[in-house]
């Protein structure tokens, strides 16, 4: 049995994504349940198959040798009529062909538009039916691109996330909006001539409509000093751009935000603090308003706080804080650390673009960024050899 | 989210009272036009709460986009007092998704300053809260929320009886495939010194090598064997000879890969058991062909149905076999036909096989042994019907093998290319093709040069006639006064025909009214004189009218002459005139040119395609040309198309590789193949069956039919349950046996294990004919093979008296008086008439027996009798005494092949018949001890095999004495009719008239 898998990557990742973007100060992050509408469409699609052997020669015969009754096929390829009237039945049944008049000459055959189709295609294509659900967002009646439609991103059908798949501790808040689903909504998605861009694939048919159901998109809004709501979903690790959008346009979410009790961030870390098992520490606001929870070097390490937490962000009642600690070369060990961490990322495959990558974060730990050399060194230092492996691998690419 | 909408008729009145007037920073409108706005589309929600300090008592909270107000009864139930705002936070979110209205106000929201601004009046609008109908909406709001809908109801499953059903069949199918496999493996490999090539026919690309094993025996003909070790060899014993064995492999085998000495081993077939559960599955899943097969099957629901009562079978049938064709051809889900011996069940399928196909629908015959499925395929003749035989070449008939699907597609390939006739045409006319080209082109040429001559020809003729005017201006003046008498005499002359005409068609009336009898005949007949009178008158006058025409054409005539004349004289019109002629000579020849090519292209074209009517016009008609040229140049293309289509197709029939097999089956009208051949062929797996027609069903184990039953439409089964049930393990009834003590592993209730139990034992057929509403089966009684007095004991003793016989009359034995006869030893001596024990002579190292005596007797008998019948057979119950026999008679006759295929026990020849059967009792003894022999249906088998003749040989005191007592019951009643209807000898009588006639 697998573990269920979360719904949402933990926030601290939504976090550190803004805190790289330049001049943006995280305040508080809000978990959200976004609401949308999923709508079951059926749309019949033309499915290609290959012709067989006898099927593309009697269409052939029809189309190109005008061929118009069932004998004179028959006669024409030297076959039994029978096994050419079974044929035409056959293709008759999958929509390529009508047959009239069976007591004439067995029968007069004619070519459907999609028969004509089929065969000027060379491929024999059959109508099927298929069924998919669209999103649209609740607040506007937009329509989602197609990146949400990744099956790994998950859309919950009632607005609770199950105890087992909870990205944090944090409970996550829905949103309500009682406006139903404009009645045009999807035959106006249909007729976009972007709409591939949606998810309606072009091969799609007439669309029909069978039902409406709710569902809930789990994100995070994170509210800023002066860049308004940041809206991050399980589409990318990237600020999203959608749903920051309908935010704009669409006050709900801030006033709701706005309608927090903004709370005292001192007295909320001091009391985190003081649950805080594994040393003391203070409580500071840095020049810029980020506040920061700063611990002695013994409290990280192994069976305490993970070395790779210094510099990342908590979450304590929706409020933001930096965990730091005041001595430097902890931190850039910490930030030494990250870099070989990164090494294994699909989308890092050269020097260049893992020392890019590992920038921000050497801004936020306030230490100089790293070089190949000392990469090296740590990883020779922290005992772990595959590292330089991975090292050369990017070096040399 | 589970919202609910409310429509509150009457406007709402809002008192804000003064915190909540700060509250909204003294501008409580705003708030209150909100809620007009949202209400007035429906879309403000609300919800009813407790208030804080009753309760009991419910406030109206709506939730405006950005505040929430909390809205308290008044006094007199007309209004709400705003007593509280404040912000829409997230508590409010989460609460709102709980439960919401929605509140629909038509009529709006209104704000007041106090409650007594609330305007009342006679005239006035009444102001309600209407807090009723919101409770109301409320509570059923909650209501639903809480209600089955939240608990998600489970998928329909299957009813339980069916899961029951199912389980059960899996079961059976479990334990019999355990019982194989346990067997196979206690089997050792076999050793083979040398592999080489074989001779064996071919009818694909498979592989068939011979293998000599290091000692003799291990394997019989169609067993599954493998290369030791190397699962990607394996194929089929074809025949095994001693230390030979021809295996014929699944696919072309790398001869190279073959180990030059290596072993052997026979696998457990698992196909067989894996179609049947696969079958299960399918039906389980409500995906049979037939979605309410699981109901008909387990609970009777059948579906009603008319038979065709106009449907004439081919040949003609009996009455009962005519029910079961017409009701065959028109049941929906499942028809059984009980068919005793002899009562014409091949006819009957074969009949309904014609018909179904002849109504286009696609029929599967299928049977449990491929020898029963050929017995079918070889009454369907190919000219009668497209029939496919599946399944393994080598199991099949030499008559069968001649239509499984490679031989089909190799005589359908070899047709397609003998059929030269076409494409030698098409090749001839690509050839011609440039020639009829050019010849189309000049038409099109022809065509032109006669428009352009034509129209100059027209010119020229106005020009002259201009200058003729010009000329002689009186000459042209008269011509054009003849021309206009002529006109107008024509024109009188055709009044005057119709006038005539109509007159002609009065006078017949006229002169039947003058004939008649009357007062005013003298008046009808003046009218009748009157009316001959005005038609002669016409006559004469049209005479006189032609005279005029013929004068004034004559005239026309010669001012044309005198015109001409004066034409050619004129130097100026002289040549003029001398070019029309020309051009009249070119316009005429082009017309010759253009109808030559016309004929040309037509003739051409002709052995090609369809060339309409009268496709070539009239040489004058130009726009016709115009589609005839358009006509014949897209039926060259056509041609050439056609040419080349055909061209392309001869060459992919031709080629060895085209994959034509799937399609030959799937457009046959009949698939032929075994039950789990069905399931296994990989031809048959995208085709749909609409009826399936289940032969010798009283054969076939539940699990083995479902298998084809879940592939058709609709199924009929045809079997007889009283003569032999499915065949079975020895392992597999005794493991249901051991079920039924409760020795088994799994834990059963004895309820379940003698369900289990009835399925093996049972065929499906046998369990569903008893269980079938009268519509649903058909019982054929009319039989034809048997002579009557043994039919009758037969019906008697297995058919309920049910049979009728028709039949001349069988006998003509040497020795006995009737056709049904019976040598009883009993008059010897215990120890000369006594059986013999053999240990492991049967299947399943069963123990065999044999009786001397009785084999003498039957030797001797068959050696005597045989020369009077077409042919003969002996069925014993024991392998052991059936060899006894055959070494005896091989010795009397001296023919040992024609022997050995005479001699058997009941096994060999179900199904068959002969003219003479000779059934040998075998045991003999003194405990009254029968073994298997109680199996009285393997009896009725043996016994209705005969044609002619019926000769029972055995010991009747040991028989009627048997200890298994429904056997002794049949033995007694035997005697007793063999005694009064038939002849029952003594075995010294009988021996003595063989040693007689020898």
């Amino acid at each position: 049995m697998t573990t269920a898998k979360a719904v949402l990557y933990p926030s601290r990742r939504a976090l550190e994504n803004a805190a790289t973007i330049p001049d943006v100060r995280p305040l508080r992050l809000f978990p959200v349940l976004w609401p949308l509408w999923q709508v079951e469409i059926s749309a019949s699609v033309h499915d290609p198959q290959a012709y067989e052997v006898l099927d593309h020669f009697l269409v052939r015969a029809i189309a190109e040798g005008r061929l118009h009754t069932a004998d004179e096929l028959a006669a024409f390829f030297s076959l039994p009529a029978v096994l050419v009237r079974r044929c035409l039945d056959f293709l008759a049944a999958i929509g390529h062909l009508t047959v009239d008049d069976t007591a004439v000459a067995g029968g007069r055959v004619a070519l459907t538009p999609l028969g004509v189709e089929s065969w000027r295609a060379g491929v024999r294509y059959v109508a099927k039916e298929s069924r998919q659900r669209l999103m649209f967002e609740r607040f506007t009646g937009r329509p989602f691109p197609r990146a949400y439609y990744d099956g790994k991103i998950a859309v919950l059908p009632t607005p609770t996330i199950p105890e087992d798949r909870a990205p944090g501790y944090t409970r996550f808040r829905a949103l309500f909006d009682a406006t139903p689903l404009r009645p045009g909504a999807v035959a106006a998605l249909a007729g976009r001539a972007d709409r591939a861009a949606f998810n309606v694939p072009a091969a799609l048919g007439p669309i029909q409509e069978l039902g409406t159901t709710e569902g809930y998109l789990p994100c995070y809004l994170i509210e800023t000093a002066a860049h308004g709501l940041l809206a991050y979903t399980a589409v990318s690790d990237d600020r999203d751009p959608f749903l920051a959008e309908v935010c704009r346009e669409v006050d709900s979410a801030r006033m709701l935000i706005e309608a927090e009790d903004p709370g005292v961030p001192l007295d909320i870390w001091t009391a985190w603090l003081a649950r805080f098992a594994h040393g003391t520490g203070t409580v500071r606001q840095t020049p810029a308003g980020l506040w920061r929870v700063v611990l002695p070097r013994s409290s990280f390490g192994a069976g305490k706080v993970a070395l790779y937490r210094l510099g990342s962000f908590e979450l304590s009642k929706n409020h933001i804080a930096q965990l730091w600690c005041e001595d430097r070369d902890l931190r850039r060990d910490a930030l030494l650390d990250r870099a070989l961490a990164l090494t294994s990322r699909r989308t890092i495959t050269t020097i260049a673009q893992l020392l890019d990558a590992v920038a921000p974060a050497a801004r936020s730990l306030e230490v100089p960024p790293p070089t190949l050399a000392d990469l090296r060194a740590h990883a020779r230092a922290t005992g772990a050899p595959h590292m330089l492996g991975r090292l050369d691998l990017l070096a040399g690419a | 989210m589970t919202t609910r909408v409310v429509t509150l008729r009457w406007p709402l009145a809002v008192i804000p009272a003064q915190r909540a007037i700060e509250q909204l920073g003294g501008q409580p409108n705003r708030l209150v036009d909100e809620l007009s706005a949202l209400s007035a589309r429906g879309a403000l929600p609300a919800r009813l709460e407790p208030e804080r300090d009753d309760p009991s008592r419910h406030k109206l909270v709506v939730y405006a986009s950005r505040h929430v107000a909390s809205l308290y009864l008044t006094q007199q139930s007309d209004g709400y007092r705003l007593g509280h705002v404040s912000p829409r936070t997230f508590r409010d979110e989460d609460r709102l998704t709980t439960a919401a209205l929605l509140l629909h106000c038509p009529s709006g929201w209104r704000a007041f300053g106090h409650v007594r601004d609330l305007p009342r009046g006679a005239f006035d609008q009444p102001w309600s809260s209407q807090i009723a109908e919101l409770r109301q909406a409320w509570d059923a709001l909650l209501a639903g929320a809480r209600g089955p809908g939240a608990a998600g109801q489970q998928g329909q499953g299957l009813p339980a009886h069916h899961r029951h059903y199912l389980d059960l069949v899996e079961r059976v199918i479990e334990a019999s495939r355990d019982i194989e496999i346990a067997r196979q493996e206690l089997a050792p490999p076999l050793p083979y010194a040398r592999r080489e090539a074989a001779r064996e026919q071919r009818y694909s690309g498979r592989g068939v090598y011979v293998f000599h094993l290091a000692r003799a025996g291990g394997v019989t003909a169609n067993a599954l064997v493998q290369i030791a070790d190397q699962p990607e060899l394996r194929g089929r014993v074809d025949r095994a000879d001693g230390r030979e064995v021809v295996v014929r492999f699944d696919q072309s085998v790398d001869f190279r890969a073959l180990p030059p000495q290596g072993e052997l081993r026979v696998l457990p077939s698992d196909l067989v058991y894996s179609k049947q559960r696969a079958a299960v599955e399918t039906l389980a899943n409500g995906e049979s062909a037939n979605p309410a097969l699981l109901p008909v099957l387990v609970d009777g629901a059948f579906a009603p149905f008319q038979p065709d009562g106009e449907a004439e079978p081919r040949r003609t049938l009996d009455d009962n076999q005519r029910d079961a064709f017409r009701r065959a051809l028109t049941v929906p889900d499942l028809l059984l036909v009980l068919g005793p011996p002899g009562t014409g069940k091949t006819t009957t399928i074969t009949e309904i096989v014609l018909a179904c196909a002849a109504r286009g629908e696609t029929v599967l015959v299928t049977s449990h042994t491929n020898r029963a499925v050929d017995n079918v395929l070889a009454n369907l003749s190919p000219d009668d019907v497209h029939a496919v035989r599946v399944g393994s070449e080598s199991s099949m008939t030499a008559a069968a093998r001649a239509r499984t699907v490679d031989s089909l597609m190799e005589e359908v390939r070899a047709g397609i290319l003998a059929d030269t006739a076409q494409i030698d045409l098409l090749t001839a006319f690509g050839q011609a093709e440039p020639v009829l080209r050019q010849w189309l082109d000049h038409l099109a040429d022809r065509r032109a040069v006669a428009a352009d001559a034509q129209a100059r020809h027209e010119e020229i003729g106005r020009a002259l006639d201009d200058a003729l005017a010009t000329l002689s201006p009186e000459l042209a003046s008269a011509r054009r006064r003849a021309e206009a008498d002529h006109d107008r005499c024509r024109a009188r002359l055709d009044g005057l025909d119709e006038l005539i005409v109509a007159l002609r068609t009065a006078e017949p009336g006229r002169q039947t009214a003058a004939d008649a009898a009357g007062p005013l005949g003298w008046w009808r007949r003046w009218r009748l004189g009157r009316l001959r009178g005005r038609l002669s008158r016409t006559f004469a006058e049209r005479a006189a009218v032609e005279t005029d025409l013929a004068r004034v054409a004559a005239t026309r005539e010669s001012l044309r002459a005198q015109a001409a004349a004066l034409a050619a004289a004129d130097p100026h019109c002289g040549p003029l005139v001398a070019e029309k002629d020309e051009l009249t000579a070119t316009i005429a020849e082009c017309h010759r040119d253009t109808a030559h090519a016309a004929s040309v292209i037509t003739g051409a074209l002709r052995p090609m395609l369809a060339v309409p009517e009268g496709i070539a016009p009239d040489p004058e008609d130009g726009p016709a040309w115009e589609r005839f040229l358009a006509w014949a140049s897209q039926a060259v293309t056509t041609v050439r198309a056609r040419g080349a289509l055909l061209a392309e197709w001869r060459s992919r029939i031709g080629d060895a590789e085209t994959e034509l097999r799937h399609e030959l089956v799937r457009y046959a009208q009949v698939v032929a193949t075994t039950c789990v051949g069905t399931a296994s062929s990989p031809l048959l797996t995208d085709i749909v069956f609409d009826v399936a027609i289940i032969d010798e069903a009283g054969q076939i184990s539940t699990p083995n039919m479902l298998v084809p039953m879940v592939r058709a439409r609709r199924s009929i089964l045809v079997g007889d349950h009283h003569q032999l049930p499915p065949f079975l393990d020895e392992e597999v009834k005794r493991w249901s046996q051991e079920l039924t003590r409760g020795a088994g592993a799994d834990v059963l209730t004895p309820a379940d294990a003698r369900e289990i139990g009835d399925l093996l034992v049972a065929s499906g057929f046998e369990r569903l004919f008893p269980r079938a509403r009268d519509a649903q089966r058909v019982e054929l009684t009319l039989q034809r093979r048997m002579p009557e007095v043994l039919a009758r004991f037969v019906s008697n003793a297995f058919y309920q008296g049910r049979l009728r016989t028709s039949h001349e009359g069988g006998g003509g034995d040497p020795i006995f008086r009737s056709p049904f006869g019976m040598i009883d030893t009993s008059d010897r001596p215990a120890d000369e008439r006594a059986e013999r024990a053999l240990r492991a002579t049967e299947p399943w190292q069963q123990r065999g027996y044999v009786n001397e005596l009785e084999a003498e007797l039957i030797a001797g008998f068959v050696a005597r009798a045989a020369g009077y019948y077409g042919n003969w057979a002996v069925i014993v119950p024991y392998r052991a005494q059936a060899a006894r026999i055959e070494a005896a008679l091989t010795r009397e006759l001296g023919d040992p092949g024609r022997v050995t295929e005479n001699i058997g026990t009941v096994d060999s020849f179900q199904g068959g018949e002969r003219d003479l059967i000779v059934y040998g009792f075998t045991r003999s003894n003194r405990t009254g001890s029968v073994g298997f022999l109680s199996e009285l249906r393997r009896l009725n088998v043996a016994i209705t095999r005969a044609k002619q003749q019926l000769v029972l040989v055995g010991d009747t005191s040991t028989l009627c004495s048997a200890g298994d007592e429904s056997f002794a019951a049949l033995a007694r009643s035997l005697v007793d009719y063999l005694r009064a209807n038939g002849d029952l000898r003594g075995s010294a009588e009988v021996g003595r008239l063989l040693r007689e006639y020898r």
